[in-house]
């Protein structure tokens, strides 16, 4: 087992690779008294095309979100949950758009609750009648994110802004194509993806890490896994222009929203890797469109606007800067983003202050289960490591660095979404 | 964990010490009892407070502020507890010993109640300028609650029982009601807030106590007393016939709110034996009742919640679905109630409840605000401390959870059709 020291935090990860290679990643918190585990499959909802060796598949929309929710059922009669419940503790799932987690909260029985974990997720059991069960269950479910009209404007815009992308796809799949899942295609993902290598397991909370690993050696050494084949995600290649420069929608909502989307190749930014590259873009947008900037203080001060928040996310090949205001004047703030978009500011002052806020940010995070967790899963799905230095990145926050991206950052390829109120519309 | 409490002659100021948590966390709570006319002020002001100050003129100079102590967070809320409004200022900040800097905790005790004392305000009206900020924000989020189908449905159902209960107010008023708010009427609420208001200040943290209040008597210029008792309970009348009422939507799915009244519940039972019924019942999870009977046997949803209104002494179950299942639904909740009258559950799943009730309670130790809360109810409404639930849930029995089951008396079925209604 390695200890993974986070720098400059006082903090560390117990890392360790089980005989079939099941990455396990733990984080011990005396302190607490709950403890959670995810055990995490590198599958998500956008791998619907995939090869593996020489034979290409393709499987409906949805499937990720449609497997994590049957992968409960341990036989006819017998449900994940209901053993978690019995056990005192509290187990869960969700897909996102790169991975599929199962977790549990207990404070109690931590060795059966693993081992509970993984039996059920290592045991394939599926059937006809499950799944025409559970389309009833998650079309409602999908049929409930369309009564949102949050989750419609983020997944309109990513429509706007990419072409090809899976990324364009809601997480539970369309209604159409929940209807299109069928049992064979439950069984190719599971067989294909859901091996222990493809795999990773992530603990935080109080608990000894020796004795955890040999429950899940001791676990796994029951269990035959086939010859893991390493899958190959087919994604097509996502065109460099916005899909659609700009466009109005009418929604349910009773304020007008806009989200401006920069779309930027991530090819431009050579030497800096991703989580410095986003850390610098939230800097450059922290300073220019956040809460301290001259910019929101003026659009709140000639009333163009109630609210302005900005995003930063990685999509396939592409980085996507989206800046999401409310407002009733539309052509106007357009216009005002625009020109400060063209005339971005790097202040010295301001780094420095945010810098320092920043590391403290970072010091408290290590005292919440959930959130260390999270950290931890998204280190493994981004870059495949935990990320130990990143309190050294942070004081490498500096004006040079901010420099080297802010020049990327311009309107040369800009999605701008619109979103009214229905009721308008109609009067 | 150590508690103390401090009578401040104004004021009180309870605390808990604790090395669990590297951010100290304070809640300065004002209460008074609830009145209708009086919500969209509350709710203004506390944004309004939030928003600037006579030293921090915009939220640009607050926020440039709080970076500059180390990201500290100040927020604020109005919050409906049955017959009470709080006005609550909560705030968040890193434990001193973590950062090299002479008199962190006073700056941040400075801070904070030049905030609250010092408000943007001239010959006692606000600055124009952020009052209209604030109002048009406001009416905006008055008009965003539409957009969730979830709260406008249990809104509109809790007015369908009666739009003259407590428990029907809106707590940030109408549209018309903000509008009518000018900044000079908003300062003589600022002034309200002290004169008329309780003021209790929670802490919790790894702190000196005596220390902590010493500094927040030193900058807390609050010399109002008032030390009434408020009483929480709201009076929700039971019905002989049962309301039906329903509305259109442009929504896919239909929203269907179901309220039963649960009156005459005693300290154990509003505390411990109701929470143990309902999460049988239906707000445990995957593994309650409803859920079992309406997603799993009948898939006719995916999500169910069944909320224990306390203080207004209310059960509230929502459910979405398709507008053809309504029906089936609505007997099925009746029929899952009358089991758990009939006692049509295990000792099994009593057991499981409680060991699940008892993880939760665990987990409020991880987290400084649950754990803080629930001392604040503990004060407020002498809610048991975590250890002393845990010891009266190991007394439930069976015949608790029927005795409660039976306390539950439906008053209310709204349906927010769905636009694809089967006439």
């Amino acid at each position: 087992m390695k200890e993974i020291e986070l720098e400059g935090l006082n903090e560390k990860i117990y890392v360790y690779t089980t005989k079939c290679g099941l990455k396990v990643y733990m984080w011990v918190n005396e302190k607490v008294t709950t403890t959670l585990m995810n055990l995490s499959v590198k599958y998500g909802s956008i791998h619907n095309k995939f090869k593996v060796g020489k034979k290409a598949y393709e499987v409906p929309n949805g499937i990720a979100h449609f497997l994590e929710h049957i992968k409960f059922n341990i036989d006819a009669n017998t449900v994940a949950h209901d053993e978690f419940y019995k056990l005192g503790a509290d187990s869960n799932a969700f897909t996102t758009f790169e991975y599929t987690s199962y977790l549990f909260y207990a404070n109690n029985h931590l060795n059966e609750c693993l081992n509970l974990l993984l039996d059920y997720v290592y045991t394939p059991y599926f059937t006809k009648k499950m799944i025409t069960k559970e389309k009833g269950i998650i079309i409602e479910e999908a049929n409930m994110s369309l009564d949102d009209p949050y989750n419609v404007m983020f997944f309109d815009n990513l429509k706007a802004v990419l072409q090809k992308s899976n990324f364009r796809n809601i997480i539970t799949g369309e209604v159409e194509d929940i209807k299109e899942i069928y049992l064979d295609d439950i069984k190719l993902v599971y067989d294909t993806f859901y091996h222990p290598k493809n795999m990773f397991l992530s603990i935080t909370g109080n608990f000894n890490p020796y004795e955890m690993i040999k429950v899940i050696e001791d676990n796994l050494a029951k269990k035959t896994f086939k010859k893991f084949v390493e899958p190959v995600i087919i994604t097509e290649q996502e065109p460099k222009k916005v899909n659609s420069e700009y466009k109005e929608e009418f929604l349910n909502i009773s304020y007008p929203q806009l989200k401006y989307s920069i779309k930027i190749p991530l090819n431009k930014f050579k030497d800096i890797d991703i989580v410095d590259l986003k850390m610098i873009i939230n800097l450059i947008l922290n300073i220019n469109f956040g809460s301290t900037s001259d910019f929101k203080e003026e659009l709140i001060d000639k009333e163009l606007i109630t609210n302005l928040s900005y995003y930063v996310d990685k999509y396939d090949e592409y980085i996507v800067i989206t800046i999401n205001v409310y407002t009733n004047y539309v052509e106007e703030v357009i216009k005002r983003i625009k020109d400060k978009i063209d005339n971005l500011v790097i202040n010295e002052n301001d780094i420095m202050r945010k810098r320092n806020a920043e590391i403290a940010t970072l010091i408290l995070n290590y005292e919440d289960i959930e959130q260390v967790n999270m950290m931890i899963q998204k280190d493994i799905i981004n870059c495949g490591k935990i990320i130990t230095d990143m309190k050294q990145r942070v004081n490498n926050l500096t004006k040079d660095n901010l420099a080297k991206v802010v020049k990327y950052i311009n309107n040369d390829n800009v999605s701008v979404s619109v979103f009214l109120a229905k009721e308008n519309q109609e009067s | 964990m150590i508690f103390k409490t401090y009578k401040c002659n104004s004021y009180n100021v309870h605390t808990i010490k604790t090395d669990r948590f590297k951010t100290i966390h304070m809640e300065i709570i004002f209460r008074k009892e609830l009145i209708k006319e009086e919500l969209p002020y509350y709710a203004f002001l506390i944004d309004m407070l939030m928003e600037s100050s006579k030293n921090y003129p915009k939220k640009r100079n607050l926020i440039i502020k709080m970076e500059e102590l180390y990201k500290l967070m100040i927020y604020g809320s109005t919050v409906k507890t049955g017959d009470v409004l709080n006005s609550n200022i909560m705030v968040d900040f890193i434990d001193p010993k973590y950062i090299e800097e002479e008199g962190y905790l006073e700056k941040v005790i400075e801070f904070v109640f030049d905030v609250i004392q010092n408000p943007n305000a001239t010959n006692e009206e606000f600055d124009l300028k952020q009052f209209n900020f604030i109002k048009e924000r406001l009416k905006k989020e008055i008009k965003s609650i539409n957009d969730n189908p979830f709260k406008v449905s249990v809104k509109s159902a809790l007015n369908a029982m009666d739009e003259n209960s407590k428990s029907a107010y809106s707590l940030m008023g109408s549209i018309e009601e903000v509008n009518e708010i000018t900044p000079a009427s908003l300062y003589k609420y600022y002034k309200k807030l002290f004169k008329d208001n309780v003021c209790d200040i929670f802490i919790i943290g790894n702190i000196d106590a005596d220390d902590m209040v010493a500094l927040i008597n030193k900058y807390f210029k609050h010399r109002y007393l008032n030390q009434n008792k408020l009483s929480l309970m709201v009076d929700n009348k039971e019905k002989k016939k049962v309301t039906n009422a329903s509305d259109e939507s442009k929504n896919i799915q239909a929203n269907l709110v179901m309220i039963y009244n649960v009156n005459n519940l005693d300290d154990v039972e509003k505390h411990i034996k109701f929470q143990v019924f309902n999460y049988i019942f239906g707000s445990g999870g995957l593994t309650s009742k409803l859920y079992k009977k309406i997603r799993e046997e009948n898939s006719l949803c995916y999500g169910i919640s069944s909320m224990f209104l306390k203080y207004d002494q209310l059960l509230v179950i929502h459910i979405s679905l398709d507008n053809k299942n309504i029906k089936k639904a609505i007997s099925l909740v009746k029929k899952c109630l009358k089991e758990m009258v009939n006692g049509i559950f295990l000792e099994e799943d009593l057991a499981d409840a409680i060991k699940n009730i008892n993880l939760a309670l665990d987990y409020t130790y991880d987290n400084n605000s649950s754990l803080l809360n629930n001392y604040v109810f503990n004060v407020f409404d002498n809610l048991p401390l975590i250890e002393d639930r845990k010891k009266e849930l190991t007394k439930i029995k069976k015949e608790d959870v029927i005795n409660v089951a039976k306390k539950l008396k439906l008053n209310t079925i709204y349906v927010l059709n769905g636009k694809d209604m089967e006439q």
